[in-house]
Order: C-alpha cells, then sequence, then structure tokens
C-alpha cells in the first residue's frame, strides 16, 4: 500500500509509470498503467511485487508491469522480466504454476445470425463433450512412454493422432513446440498427475468461447487475417493442467530450498531462482518446455473435439464450418530470445507470467503469414464484456521485451465476488444480454462475474496507446463454458 | 459453513485463496489447515463415514515448509488418487519430521464436488508459523 512503500511513483506519460532506483534495485520498475487503473493496481501488492523483482541478479532495463497486473506470488501476474544468460537467474514463479495457461482463437466461416439461434445446443454439446471442472478427466490415457512424446512434441504430436492440420503448426506460437524438453527432467510426480488430463479444459477462468466479430479497428489487418465483421469465433484459454503445476511446484520447492547455497539475497522468499546457465537451472527450463508442450497439445486437442462437436451439433461439414486457427499464444513462459540491449543484440531469458509475447512485423520468429502484419494477440475479457485481437507493435520490442498483456486482470477477490453476488443468478444476468453460459462448479458464475475482473477495454487502451501492440478487433462472447 | 466456530478462515487476496489457522500446539495447526484445504478444494465440510488410511513421512528444513510440504502431499493424493482427507494421527518431532497416519476416502465420481475449487499449488507466499499467547497461527496461500 502507498504509506508503507520503499520506492515512489513516478508518472513518465499518459501510459507509464516509474519506480526509480532505490535500496537493493538493480533496474527501475516501469509499469504500463494510466490514471484510471492506477488505483486497483496500488490497492493490493503488485507494486511492491514490481520493486522486489527488480533486485533479482542479471534483470536487465526493467522490471516491467502491464496494465492487467495483479498480485501474484513472488512476482506479480502480468509481469515481464528479463534476465542476462550470464548472471541472471530463472525463476519458476516469474512463469506461473499453470506454465504455458495460453489462448488459441480460431475463426469460422460462419456470421452471427447462423449460430445465435442454435448457440444453447452449441454450448451445451460442447459443455458435454469438453471435460472441465474440478476432478475431471480426459478420454486420452496415455502410458509414460506416450506422454513423454508429447511433452517432447507438443501440438505437433496431436496432429500426428490426427487431431487438427499440420498448418495449424503454423499459427502456434513457436510452432507448438518449445524446444529443449527433456523428459528426465520431469519427475514422475508430474507424469502421474498429467496421465489423464490431456483434452481438459480446467476450472476457475479457463474457458471456452463462442464469440463474434463486434467491431473492427484495422480493417488491412484484419481482412489479411481474414476476420470480418459478424464473424463467429472459437476462443481457448487452458493451459498444461496438472501435469504444469506439479513442474513448478517440484522446482519451487527445490529453489526455495537451495537458497542458502545460490547467495542470492531476495527481498520476497517466493522469488526463489537459480541462476539461469547452472544444472538446475537449464533443468528447469528443459521441464518448463516439456509442460508448455503438454499445454500446447492440451489446446490443439480441445480446439479439434470443439470443432467436432459443432460440426455435429449444427450438422455442418468441415468446409461449412471452416474453422481455421488464427493464432495461439503463451502468456505464462520463460524463453530464450535475442533482443537489443543498448544497441547490441544480446540472448535473453524473458519471464513473462501473465503477458503474451507480441512480435511486430517482420519479426524473424513471424511464421510467413503473420511477416508482414505482425503477430496476432489475443487478450480474453471477462464473459460478460468482450475481448480483444491486437497486433504486435514496434513498441513492444523497444520498451517490454516484445510483451503485451494478458487479459483483464483480477480487481475482486473471489471471496468478495461470492458476497457480492449472493442472491445473484449470473447465468441468468448473462442470458438477458445474450449470452448463454454453462460451467461445472457450481461457484464459478459468481467467482467469474464479469465486474470480478478490470474492463479488458482499458486495459487495452493503455497497450494500444503504448505502442505495443495495436488494437485489430473487437469480440463479443455469445456463448461459454467454463470449468 | 460458520467462519466463526472452526478454527480456520479466508483471508482477502485478489487472485488466490489465503487462509489463517489457529491450533492450541503445532501438531493441530497441521490437522486445521488439511481441513481447510480441504474444504476448499471439494466445497464441503460433509465427508463420507467409511475410512481408508495412508501412511507417510516427510521431512523438511523448518516447520513452515514442513507445513507446505504436508499440505503438498495431501494436495497431491487428492488431485491423483482422489483420496479426501479426513483426519490423521500426527507425530512432528524437533528435526522438522512427521509420520502421518491419514484417514480419508476415495471420490466417488469425478464431478463429486461442485463446490469445490482447483488448487493448483501450496506456495510459499506470505507463509506465516508463529506462536501465540494460546498456541500458535499459521497463515498459507494456495494458487487456484
Amino acid at each position: 500500500m502507498p504509506g508503507e512503500r520503499k520506492f515512489k511513483l513516478r508518472r513518465l506519460d499518459e501510459t507509464r509509470w516509474e519506480i526509480p532506483m532505490v535500496g537493493g534495485m538493480r533496474v527501475p520498475g516501469l509499469i504500463f498503467s494510466d490514471s484510471s487503473l492506477l488505483p486497483d493496481i496500488e490497492k493490493d501488492n503488485s507494486c511492491e511485487q514490481v520493486y522486489n523483482v527488480a533486485h533479482l541478479p542479471g534483470i536487465v532495463s526493467h522490471s516491467i508491469a502491464l496494465p492487467d497486473i495483479h498480485w501474484g506470488y513472488g512476482f506479480p501476474i502480468g509481469g515481464v522480466a528479463a534476465f542476462d544468460l550470464d548472471q541472471g537467474v530463472v525463476s519458476p514463479g516469474g512463469v506461473g504454476y499453470d506454465i504455458n495457461c495460453g489462448v488459441r482463437l480460431a475463426t469460422t466461416g460462419l456470421a452471427r445470425e447462423d449460430v445465435i439461434p442454435r448457440i444453447k445446443d452449441l454450448v451445451d454439446s460442447l459443455y458435454s463433450a469438453i471435460p472441465s471442472g474440478l476432478g475431471s478427466t480426459g478420454k486420452i490415457r496415455l502410458n509414460r512412454k506416450a506422454l513423454s512424446e508429447v511433452v517432447l512434441s507438443g501440438a505437433g504430436w496431436a496432429i500426428k493422432q490426427g487431431m487438427g492440420d499440420g498448418s495449424d503448426l503454423e499459427h502456434i506460437e513457436d510452432h507448438g513446440r518449445v524446444t529443449g524438453a527433456e523428459s528426465k527432467s520431469i519427475s514422475d510426480r508430474a507424469f502421474e498427475r498429467g496421465k489423464d488430463q490431456l483434452g481438459t479444459l480446467g476450472s476457475g477462468n479457463h474457458f471456452v468461447e463462442i464469440g463474434f466479430i463486434d467491431e473492427i479497428f484495422e480493417s488491412e489487418v484484419a481482412e489479411s487475417w481474414g476476420l470480418f465483421p459478424g464473424q463467429v469465433t472459437l476462443m481457448i484459454h487452458s493451459g498444461s493442467r496438472g501435469f504444469g503445476y506439479q513442474v513448478c511446484d517440484e522446482f519451487l520447492a527445490r529453489m526455495i530450498k537451495n537458497m542458502a547455497k545460490e547467495k542470492i539475497e531476495l527481498p520476497d522468499r517466493q522469488l526463489a531462482c537459480t541462476r539461469i546457465n547452472s544444472p538446475q537451472g537449464k533443468e528447469y527450463l528443459s521441464a518448463m518446455a516439456g509442460a508448455a508442450n503438454f499445454a500446447f497439445a492440451n489446446r490443439q486437442i480441445l480446439m479439434n473435439l470443439a470443432k467436432e462437436v459443432w460440426e455435429r451439433s449444427m450438422g455442418l461439414s468441415p468446409r461449412e464450418l471452416r474453422l481455421h486457427l488464427l493464432y495461439d499464444v503463451s502468456h505464462n513462459i520463460a524463453k530464450i530470445e535475442d533482443h537489443i540491449v543498448n544497441g547490441k543484440k544480446v540472448k535473453l531469458c524473458v519471464h513473462r507470467k501473465g503477458a503474451t509475447r507480441a512480435l511486430p512485423p517482420f519479426h524473424p520468429l513471424l511464421p510467413q503469414r503473420y511477416l508482414k502484419s505482425g503477430q496476432p494477440v489475443l487478450i480474453p475479457g471477462d464473459m460478460g464484456r468482450c475481448s480483444f485481437i491486437l497486433v504486435g507493435a514496434e513498441g513492444a520490442m523497444s520498451q517490454t521485451f516484445g510483451s503485451a498483456c494478458h487479459g483483464a486482470g483480477r480487481v475482486l477477490s473471489r471471496n468478495e465476488a461470492l458476497k457480492r453476488t449472493k442472491g445473484r443468478f449470473i447465468e441468468q444476468e448473462l442470458q438477458d444480454h445474450n449470452i448463454y453460459a454453462r460451467s461445472a462448479g457450481r461457484k464459478t458464475m459468481r467467482e467469474e462475474f464479469p465486474e470480478a475482473y478490470k474492463d479488458v477495454s482499458s486495459v487495452v487502451e493503455v497497450v494500444h496507446k503504448a505502442g505495443l501492440a495495436r488494437k485489430v478487433a473487437c469480440i463479443k462472447p455469445m456463448g461459454v463454458i467454463k470449468g | 459453513m460458520n467462519q466463526q466456530t472452526l478454527p480456520w478462515k479466508l483471508l482477502e487476496h485478489p487472485a488466490d485463496i489465503r487462509i489463517e489457522v489457529h491450533g492450541k500446539n503445532v501438531e493441530q495447526i497441521f490437522l486445521n489447515s488439511a481441513s481447510a484445504m480441504t474444504s476448499i478444494i471439494t466445497g464441503t465440510d460433509e465427508h463420507l463415514e467409511k475410512l481408508s488410511v495412508k501412511n507417510f513421512f516427510l521431512q523438511s528444513d523448518s516447520l513452515q515448509d514442513l507445513l507446505v510440504d504436508w499440505l503438498r502431499e495431501l494436495h497431491f493424493l487428492f488431485t491423483v488418487e482422489r483420496f479426501v482427507f479426513c483426519d490423521a494421527f500426527l507425530k512432528i518431532d524437533e528435526t522438522n519430521a512427521i509420520e502421518a497416519r491419514v484417514q480419508g476416502y476415495f471420490m466417488e465420481f469425478p464431478d463429486q464436488f461442485r463446490d469445490g475449487v482447483e488448487i493448483k499449488g501450496v506456495t510459499y507466499h506470505g507463509l506465516l508459523f508463529e506462536k501465540t499467547c494460546d498456541g500458535f497461527v499459521a497463515q498459507v496461500i494456495f494458487d487456484v
């Protein structure tokens, strides 16, 4: 809270605030926000966490916070931190429990008026077919050997099993596979925890959403991506499930126990980390890559399942539905990337925890299709308002290591959300706005009700004004499944 | 659930779940923390009578870390074996080791706990374990 702080916040311009270096900070903090969002950011400990992250060895340039920032553990959610490979550290807390939690968006050949009369049946069919909620298990049960192949191959594994098309890989970050994964760096417990969770949605804020393009902001980019007003879309938000949670859990515990040996002083124990180039650092990055690949496979499977159910539910052929993957982004990950720092190209370990990569036009990591336009950046909002498609801009490379926000960010705790929605029937309220929603958990709708989140439009506006990514289109929901 | 009569309560946290647990002694803190986590995961305090037993041993560098390891073990048993904690006999010693004989039961069907919350992990964030004038208090945050 502001009164107890060891640091100050200094406004730089309309969308940026700095935490000047003080005490043990190695770099300044940089918070992307505006005057309307800042009060919520200051209410919890997220500014303190930006300050704490700035203490980590080898951190480069700034400890960064995007406008959807909120209190996480150790690192804030909505944070980006990049580290020098020789001097710097890697931290599981800077990635998050749900390794490669991310979003994918597919477009269809359908218009809103084609789907809205059948939305209830469609959502009910998807809800029945897609395993979601606490304790849910998938239909894909793999032994250790087969799961190891998923860990190595990512989305490619699912495609090899007939769940999707090879061309999908061109529309997934890193072609649906983070390199460097090795099964031997992943424990038996993680394999145990993940063995029946492939093809499951998860719970809480994970969702499958049928939406439509409500507004287009950049028609040239939208057209090049095949977007049109009223077009029906499919959005999936899910991650590495118990497999990734277990990987994070174990490496956090190991690193916390080893902190005395690391001789790294930390303002917060949950920033537990290890040198990137140490055996443990390399082991974590390898395990993290494996978990990331599990998540890429998971989202590929979920999309394929949704496609099959959709075609059946509406009596459409694949050619009539024309479901195509626009892009799949990760928002909890650490990547080794090339960046320009002080005019020199360097390799850095970029941690994005609740942050999405946003590559500008002609970036070498872009697939051919997006080379001219830049990368699609997918920003889901809450289930009542809207989500956004943006395009990566050059400002991201110079300010945030090629990153943008990942969503809206919570403003109410789950407890507070339950208190405020007591006696309310959120499903009916959504239906009154032509949104049909189902959830596995009985409390989920109330915990996840729209006002529990920041207005994503405000968050995206900051990203747009700051030049990190530009608005291309806005999507409104028609049908939602939550876990 | 009546928060005033229970030995644990929810504290505010914007994104995750934070609990505060009270107990007369260390063993009670461990038991009450386990009950709290189970209550959150299952969404209920009503559990089956039929009990199975699991035995395990853990050792950590501190009592605080042992508490996290204890909850982690129970959480793993729930997520992988669908084993629901009910009660336990515990021996905790000065080497920060715990011998646990845990009583519980196995979930009967996948969506048995529709009021429950999926916990991703038991974190070290904001971890507290202190002596008070009438026993002990602990605080734990679960990532959800």
